[in-house]
């Protein structure tokens, strides 16, 4: 199945989405939470790229930010979002809504709530393709039935008939990623997609998620706390902590050379069920930051092993490792001091 | 009926026969039962003194179940549940008593599981709430919160205050303090961040070691199950499928869907996760209502053969302390 040409040409170096200082807010009764600081990123076409990290580091709202779908009490408060060369911080909902679900596919955690339960599955893939791309309601049937075959739902024109709970979760998050793809987006945002699923669904909709990437040349943003999906799936990772983006880079960087403590900490705290020998798991210790009065400097200096005394007046810069491995830890500014990592317990 | 001397030292612990559990989620109007949930369906295992069974499985296999059941948080429809020489599924509720104080549970969800109008001291201490003195209450709270790493100022909070991992420390310390011989531990961790996760984990391993607790970890995180764990019992659709030590089923699983489930296992190494071939099964896990004939695992199975839609397979010994219930030739790996 080849990709129909898109309306903007992109040439395969530029970036498909460039994401430059954003800032996001939430008011609540309790004060304003800083939820995403200065997080600036881009997404070349054709590749995956993940964003880790736990509840609370932001990394849900960075999406909902640059989609503008944030609940009420959230508002962007700076920060530059290019999609695909154009400007769209600045576009009102109406351009928005042209480019959500049409040149930007979404999937989120929970299937059940992201479809409606009182139309046939049917309608609202036909109703979404014919609001974006105005073609005929019998074309638009054609491509429907076409595309549940392809996320491998058996019999689609039968199933088109059938309402989301007379679905199974897996089959739903099948629904879901048809519907995502079926206006051939140039980016595809995943968020948590099979965080709701067991093992084996996941197992399928991984699958599923990475075939029909790889057929549709469509580049990605897979938003997870699971390192081993990260591992699977992405060609580059970001890793966010405190609403900040504290490394980056491809996933060998990070899985097999991280230099963030908080990363390394992560990496600690998974067991490798491949591991040849029994390995002791290394905790991070203490708590993940309060957002309401986020630390002056580095958000990770409370739970930090190396923490220094610049840590916690002076957000460090992100330094560049290597080619595109960048790390923002005072340990990486060229003068700081060797962290005598063995010394600190980290086996990794 | 207490006669724990009788039973030797290496006797299993608890020794789970044939248990059954139904739930009726529906009835005629005449009350006579229309729909049957099969949620467990004739499980047994034993666990020894002093180690770790883990127990994992897809949601609805009935992992939990077993973990409720065996406390007797639900009536078992049959079965033995002998624990420490006792049978406990006959037992009335005052001579469950003492049993209830020795076997422990810790639960999933560290919010709904902490009344959110008691302090700290008083979710602590509140099994043996008729038998200490308000100091002794006090004192004991304090040791307890030592215990699983928090400050006895937590003492007199209430469980808003606290983070996930704090509440699931207080619930490991509610509990200790019945100073219990073995913790069955129902999905202790899957509600909290991958680096608290790593934290309670190690916390309980401590435990174990420093207060000879046997522990059934219940869980569907494959990988942290493994940690730790000594022996796996690999649950689907209400019936253990395959039993093993830790290291031995991971190494060389029998049963397909234990193969299945571990090639599935997102692995956090992208070398290895990238050569990592996939054995995808097709659909979804039937419901507990309409559980297949013969082999529950046969409509999702890649080996499955006319055998296995008549005839149930027998749960048997393929290898020396290895059970697995599958028609296939010596339940030989393929």
């Amino acid at each position: 199945m080849s990709a129909a040409p898109h309306q903007t040409a992109v040439s395969p170096r530029s970036e498909i989405l460039r994401v430059e200082n954003l800032q996001t807010e939430f008011h609540t009764s309790a004060g304003v939470v800083r939820a995403v600081r200065d997080v600036s990123f881009s997404v070349f076409p054709g590749e995956t790229l993940g964003i880790v990290g736990e509840s609370g580091c932001g990394k849900s709202v960075t999406m909902a930010s640059i989609l503008r779908l944030l609940p009420d009490t959230g508002r962007v408060v700076g920060g530059s979002v290019f999609f695909n060369g154009a400007d769209i911080s600045k576009y009102n909902d109406v351009r928005m809504e042209a480019i959500r679900g049409n040149l930007v596919g979404m999937i989120f955690q929970d299937p059940m709530t992201s479809l409606n339960p009182v139309y046939s599955v049917g309608e609202q893939l036909i109703e979404h393709l014919v609001k974006h791309k105005g073609i005929t309601r019998k074309a638009a049937r054609v491509k429907a039935v076409d595309m549940l075959a392809m996320v491998g739902i058996d019999n689609p024109s039968e199933r088109l008939k059938s309402f989301p709970h007379q679905f199974s979760g897996g089959m739903r998050q099948r629904v879901m990623v048809a519907i995502a793809l079926i206006t051939d987006p140039l980016l595809l945002i995943a968020d948590e997609p099979t965080t709701a699923l067991d093992v084996t669904i996941q197992a399928q909709i991984l699958e599923l998620m990475k075939r029909l990437k790889a057929e549709l040349e469509t580049a990605a943003i897979l938003i997870t706390h699971d390192l081993g999906v990260v591992a699977d799936t992405c060609d580059r990772v970001l890793v966010m902590y405190g609403g900040k983006i504290v490394e980056q880079g491809r996933v060998g960087d990070i899985f097999y050379r991280p230099q963030h403590p908080y990363t390394q900490g992560l990496l600690g705290s998974v067991p490798n069920p491949k591991a040849p020998v029994r390995e002791r798991l290394v905790p991070i210790p203490g708590q993940p930051p309060d957002l309401l009065s986020p630390p002056k400097g580095c958000p990770f200096v409370p739970r930090c092993r190396y923490a220094m005394a610049v840590c916690s007046d002076h957000m460090p810069d992100s330094y560049p490792v290597a080619d595109g491995h960048k790390s923002a830890c005072w340990l990486q500014h060229p003068r700081a001091p060797r962290a005598d990592r063995a010394a600190a317990g980290v086996t990794r | 009926m207490n006669d724990s001397t009788a039973t030797t030292a290496a006797a299993p612990l608890l020794e789970v026969r044939d248990l059954v559990k139904h739930f009726v989620v529906k009835r005629s109007f005449v009350g006579r039962p229309l729909t049957t949930l099969r949620a467990v369906d004739g499980v047994s295992f034993t666990v020894n003194r002093g180690e770790t069974l883990g127990i994992v499985g897809e949601s609805g296999c009935g992992k939990t179940t077993v973990g409720r059941t065996v406390i007797r948080l639900y009536e078992p429809n049959s079965g033995s549940i002998v624990y420490d020489g006792t049978d406990l599924a006959p037992l009335t509720f005052e001579q469950m008593r003492p049993f209830r104080r020795r076997l422990q549970m810790i639960f999933q969800d560290p919010y709904a599981s902490l009344n959110p109008r008691m302090t700290v001291t008083d979710i602590i201490t509140e099994g043996v709430r008729d038998e200490l003195r308000p100091a002794d209450r006090k004192d004991l709270a304090k040791r307890m919160l030592e215990t699983v790493g928090l400050n006895d100022d937590h003492a007199n909070r209430y469980p808003h205050e606290f983070s996930g991992g704090q509440r699931q420390r207080i619930g490991i310390a509610r509990a200790l303090a019945m100073e219990p011989d073995m913790i069955i531990c129902d999905e202790p961790i899957s509600a909290l961040d991958v680096s608290i996760q790593a934290q309670v984990v190690n916390m309980l391993e401590e435990l174990q070691q420093k207060l000879g607790l046997t522990l059934v970890f219940i869980a569907h995180d494959l990988s942290m199950v493994k940690h730790i764990s000594s022996r796996i019992a690999v649950m689907y659709l209400g019936r253990i499928v395959e039993t093993g030590s830790s290291y031995e089923l991971f190494a060389r699983p029998y049963h397909p869907y234990t193969k299945a489930l571990l090639s599935a296992m997102p692995i956090p190494d992208p070398d290895v996760a990238r050569a990592n071939r996939r054995i995808i099964l097709k659909g979804d896990v039937p419901s507990p209502t309409r559980v297949p004939s013969g082999c529950r695992f046969r409509t999702r199975c890649p080996y499955a053969m006319k055998v296995c839609s008549e005839q149930e397979p027998e749960f048997r010994e393929v290898a020396p302390g290895r059970f697995s219930a599958c028609h296939l030739e010596d339940g030989a790996p393929v």
